[in-house]
């Protein structure tokens, strides 16, 4: 590992790791989930940003375990809300709200737990089922899981707003809202439906297909700011690209990892590079930037323009696949990387070898 | 109720003879009855009372009844498993998987001398864990103090063995001179000596430093036998008499001392005349009673002078045979061979009680000098530190191309063995079975059949769990593998009620038998309900619904209830032909595939069904009618086919009408 890695190796398998949001500063806060454990755990990590340490400290700084929180079933997704609040679900078909109280409200930081949805996913026998994603809209948010159903929930409430019991056949494996009032899921078969909440029919406004070969889906975003560009990763490592403005057929899939997809992410600041991690033990950063830039530069007398050809270089597929600037931001390891995070130039990513890793000064 | 209780395994340092070991199990009814067991998953036992009934039993409900009947599950632990030393066992496995990388080769390299550096450091980190898992406050689970003061036991005596297996066998030294190394591991395993001069040095820097540290003496003389001259004459400089004319000689003898440097320009033999030169010097001020004023210091230059008589002094100040042997070879034979260490060895032991006396460590050791790696590697494995340290070792040891005994005494590579075993366990494990695929990976065949086997045997989870397992055997090419676990995920789906996610099972394992299964269900669903309960998987089956003919006539069906739905009536009908004369129609569901044919039959439309189609549909109907009227109580049946045949023969007429008028149409 290069200079710029720091890892941390834990005793459980790390399924999911997020950073507190901080707005404007680095966040020196993250939280792991661990999963496949016999007891599972919610770990609160301290990490010092760059500017609270001189430049020989930081090169020794390592992530350390500040709190951590027993959590029953496997941790299958972490979502911050607010800037301290975060929901989790788990493989017991749970959904909570944590709320993070820092060293100005406790004596030392640690977890609180503010709501539970206790079953939120279950199969008719009653068995519980594993909630597979979250998806938030402010503060509206849809949960997914392997029975198939969507739940809409709301974060002043106990009660669920609303049940679409029978939304999939198949499990739901990952979903995104494209609006306040639309939901995009996709489930084992590579079925990607789209939901208008408002409609009270529990049907699926539109439903399109990954691939024709029935490749599951296992993550899905849209660009940070055009929504109407969603992105999804497969079980075979390739990312589809589509323009829901214009239709549901792809407009590029690109051969990406060897194995499936089990993240990917839009830097928030910088929607030009795109950050992908795979069952494989690769975590890639995708640059689009050059290609950004040099049809900013033309834009008004460019004929491109004119002519209409879209300028985000997802949707424009030869430069797609000509241009793209791909690099791996570690060498690969030998589990699945299952889950990473951005916070400005740093990244923090969790795998199945038991270990975190932080990765600084990404070059953006 | 399910129990689990861990077997702690019994030191096996201790007794290794006997490597069985009784359990208890806590069951009333066992105690009466007896018991049996079964394999319950990858090193799990499932334990339940048994008796034993044959044909000359009587035949009598059991005298125990009614009682209750418990399973208890028994599974191997391990102290791998220990939340601390997972760390060891995920680190290590990196460092595994750098060494595969290489390849057998006895020449020395680098990279292997710092693999097995990463491994000790590995070690090393390990053992500091436990050390301070005591004072974190932050963990959940805790260790009692004597566990963790066992398990740092192991960790230290498997770094200390493998840091001389290093020295002997990673990294060749050019010309087999190995004392520089050897004095190097007896100092860092035992500093004590060092320790204790480096806080007399940072006392007052006076003379007099005999008369403040009482174990003045000791510490000089220790120094002298590990070596460490430096700070052995800024000892001696401190004493009272620093100025007295023995301590003078003294310090110019030690100050010319010569020093053996592989890289130092001098050849071996070279070396020896300058060494013995030395050493005669020394010895001739010794005999001629130079330093008897002096007793200590007299000691000090009897045992650089290599003279036999002083072994006992020697001896008092060594804890361990070893250190003996080390200090002896230093001021004996410093240009001595790897293979000639056991010579020595033999003799130091002597000193301290001989064979008799050996703990399991000093056999290991005195096996090493002695270059008998297989019998190192048979007492490592007995260790309990579940073959960790055999396992990673012996898998080095091949790579440094030191195994040669692999050819003659095992078929196969001594090493892939061990792999096989540790790998296995770790495939035990709820969580670490991802690291254990990794070494089964690297046994070859064997290695590959292991996994064939026990993938399948993890113990199921959520679906993502499932979809890793399927992933580790599908990038291993085990279609059979693959398969098994998605009938056994399938065959879940369908207790759960879900039908749908069932057939996608099915479709991934390419199993036609089930997949016509659940399309029954469905159909049978159909029939009762008149409703699908997994549509938008069926109508987006595409070319997987030829896995079998039902799904295939599944498929079709929606696809005509969709094209009608849509009021695509012509293409309907066309589809609704085809359904009918490619015979994939279940007997169950003919009536109601009729019985579909009625809106078209009766449409205004004439064209939709030619007579040709309505003679076939003709057919069909009356093979079922014939089928019905053999069979009792089929009145409501009965009065289906009448409509329909009235329908068909409707039809029928029209479109011979119609087809008579309009000849064109047909061409």
């Amino acid at each position: 590992m290069g200079d710029n890695v720091h890892g941390a190796f834990l005793s459980q398998k790390i399924g999911k790791v997020r950073w507190k949001t901080e707005f404007g500063v680095d966040a020196e806060t993250f939280v792991t989930g661990s999963w496949d454990n016999e007891e599972n755990q919610l770990i609160l990590w301290y990490y010092p940003p760059l500017s609270e340490l001189q430049e020989e400290e930081y090169l020794d700084a390592y992530p350390q375990v500040v709190y951590e929180q027993q959590f029953e079933g496997d941790v299958t997704e972490l979502k911050f809300v607010t800037n301290n609040k975060f929901l989790v679900s788990s493989s017991f078909g749970r959904v909570q709200l944590f709320d993070i109280l820092d060293r100005t409200q406790a004596a030392k930081a640690k977890l609180r737990e503010v709501i539970t949805w206790d079953t939120c996913h279950y199969f008719k026998t009653g068995e519980r089922s594993s909630c597979t994603g979250i998806a938030t809209f402010e503060e509206d948010v849809a949960t997914i899981g392997e029975d198939g159903r969507i739940n809409l929930l709301s974060l002043h409430s106990e009660r669920l707003v609303r049940v679409i019991d029978e939304a999939d056949t198949s499990s739901l494996r990952c979903t995104c809202f494209l609006k306040h009032n639309e939901l995009l899921t996709g489930n084992l078969r590579g079925h990607m439906k789209i939901w208008d909440l408002r409609s009270h029919e529990d049907k699926p406004e539109s439903t399109f297909m990954l691939s024709g070969d029935q490749i599951g889906a296992t993550c899905v975003i849209h660009h940070p700011t055009q929504r109407h560009l969603v992105l999804a990763g497969g079980e075979d490592g390739a990312l589809t690209v589509w323009d829901l403005r214009h239709n549901t057929f792809p407009v590029t899939v690109l051969t990406a990892h060897s194995q499936s997809v089990s993240e990917l992410q839009f830097h928030p600041d910088r929607p030009e590079h795109l950050f992908t991690c795979s069952a494989n033990g690769e975590i890639w950063h995708w640059n689009t930037s050059s290609i950004s830039r040099n049809s900013a530069i033309g834009s008004a007398s460019d004929m491109s323009v004119i002519a209409g050809i879209e300028d985000n270089p997802w949707l424009n597929p030869d430069v797609a696949k000509n241009r793209m600037e791909v690099y791996a931001l570690m060498p690969a390891i030998s589990q699945p990387i299952n889950s990473f995070d951005l916070n400005r130039t740093r990244l923090v990513c969790g795998c199945d070898n038991e270990a975190v890793y932080v990765i600084k000064n990404l070059m953006l | 109720m399910v129990k689990r209780f861990s077997s702690e395994g019994k030191d096996a340092k201790e007794d290794p003879s006997s490597s069985s070991q009784t359990i208890l199990i806590p069951d009333e009814l066992c105690e009466k009855a007896g018991l049996t067991l079964q394999w319950s998953g990858i090193g799990e036992l499932g334990i339940h009372a048994f008796k034993h009934v044959d044909k000359l039993s009587i035949d009598n409900p059991s005298e125990f009844a009614p009682t209750d009947t418990f399973v208890h599950n028994l599974r191997t632990d391990s102290i791998l498993f220990e939340p601390v030393i997972r760390k060891l066992v995920n680190e290590s496995n990196g460092t595994f998987l750098a060494v595969q990388k290489l390849t057998p080769s006895t020449s020395a390299r680098s990279e292997t001398l710092a693999l097995s550096r990463q491994y000790r450091s590995i070690v090393r980190a390990c053992i500091e864990n436990l050390q301070i898992s005591e004072l974190d406050k932050n963990t959940t689970y805790k260790l009692t103090p004597q566990q963790r003061q066992h398990y740092v036991a192991i960790f230290y005596n498997i770094e200390f063995i493998w840091h001389l297996c290093e020295i002997l066998f990673v990294d060749s030294v050019p010309g087999a001179v190995v004392l520089p190394h050897l004095l190097d591991w007896i100092r860092f395993h035992f500093p004590d000596t060092e320790r204790a001069a480096g806080q007399i040095l940072t006392g007052p820097l006076e003379t007099g430093a005999e008369l403040r540290n009482s174990d003045y003496w000791d510490v000089v003389i220790g120094l002298i036998m590990q070596g460490s001259l430096e700070p052995a004459r800024a000892l001696l400089r401190l004493h009272s008499n620093a100025d007295s004319e023995c301590f003078l000689q003294a310090e110019s003898l030690l100050k010319t001392l010569p020093v053996f440097k592989v890289y130092g320009g001098l050849s071996t033999a070279e070396f020896r005349t300058r060494w013995h030169t030395w050493q005669t010097n020394v010895s001739t001020k010794v005999e001629s009673g130079v330093f008897t004023s002096e007793k200590n210091l007299n000691t000090v230059m009897k045992i650089i002078s290599g003279d036999e008589s002083s072994v006992n002094d020697m001896k008092s100040h060594c804890e361990t045979w070893y250190q003996l042997l080390v200090a002896m070879l230093l001021y004996k034979e410093p240009t001595v061979k790897t293979f000639e260490l056991n010579r020595y060895a033999t003799s130091c032991m002597g000193y301290f009680g001989g064979p008799e006396r050996m703990k399991v460590l000093d056999e290991i050791i005195m096996d090493l000098f002695e270059c008998n790696i297989l019998e190192v590697i048979k007492k490592l494995h007995l260790s309990s530190d579940s073959g960790w340290a055999a396992t990673h070792l012996t898998n080095l040891l091949h790579y440094c191309g030191r195994l040669n005994i692999d050819s003659q005494a095992y078929d196969s590579r001594l090493d892939e063995n061990l792999l096989i075993e540790y790998g296995c366990l770790l495939m035990s494990h709820n969580s670490l079975w991802q690291v254990g695929v990794t070494y089964l990976d690297h046994c070859g065949p064997q290695g590959r059949a292991c996994l064939e086997l026990l993938l399948p045997r993890l113990k199921p989870g959520s679906e993502s769990r499932t979809l890793k397992i399927i992933q580790i055997a599908a990038e291993r090419d085990m279609p059979n593998t693959v398969n098994s676990i998605c009938k056994v995920q399938g065959m879940r789906c369908l207790q759960r009620k879900r039908i749908g996610q069932a057939l996608c099972w099915a479709l991934k394992s390419q199993d036609p038998g089930f997949a016509t299964h659940l399309a029954d269900k469905l159909l049978l669903e159909y029939t009762k309900g008149g409703t699908f309960n997994c549509l938008d998987l069926l109508d987006n089956l595409g070319s997987c619904m030829l896995i079998s003919d039902r799904l295939t006539f599944l498929g079709k069906y929606c696809e005509f209830q969709q094209l009608f739905r849509n009021g695509a009536t012509r293409e309907a009908a066309v589809l609704l032909t085809s359904l009918f004369t490619s015979k994939l129609c279940p007997k169950y569901f003919t009536l109601s595939l009729l019985m579909d044919s009625l809106p078209l039959l009766e449409s205004t439309d004439v064209t939709l069904l030619s007579a040709e189609d309505t003679s076939n549909l003709l057919s069909c109907l009356e093979e079922l009618a014939d089928d019905c009227a053999s069979s009792a109580n089929q009145a409501a049946v009965m009065d289906k086919i009448k409509l329909i045949r009235l329908a068909m023969n409707k039809n029928l007429a029209k479109s011979l009408i119609f087809e008579a008028c309009h000849p064109q149409i047909l061409d």
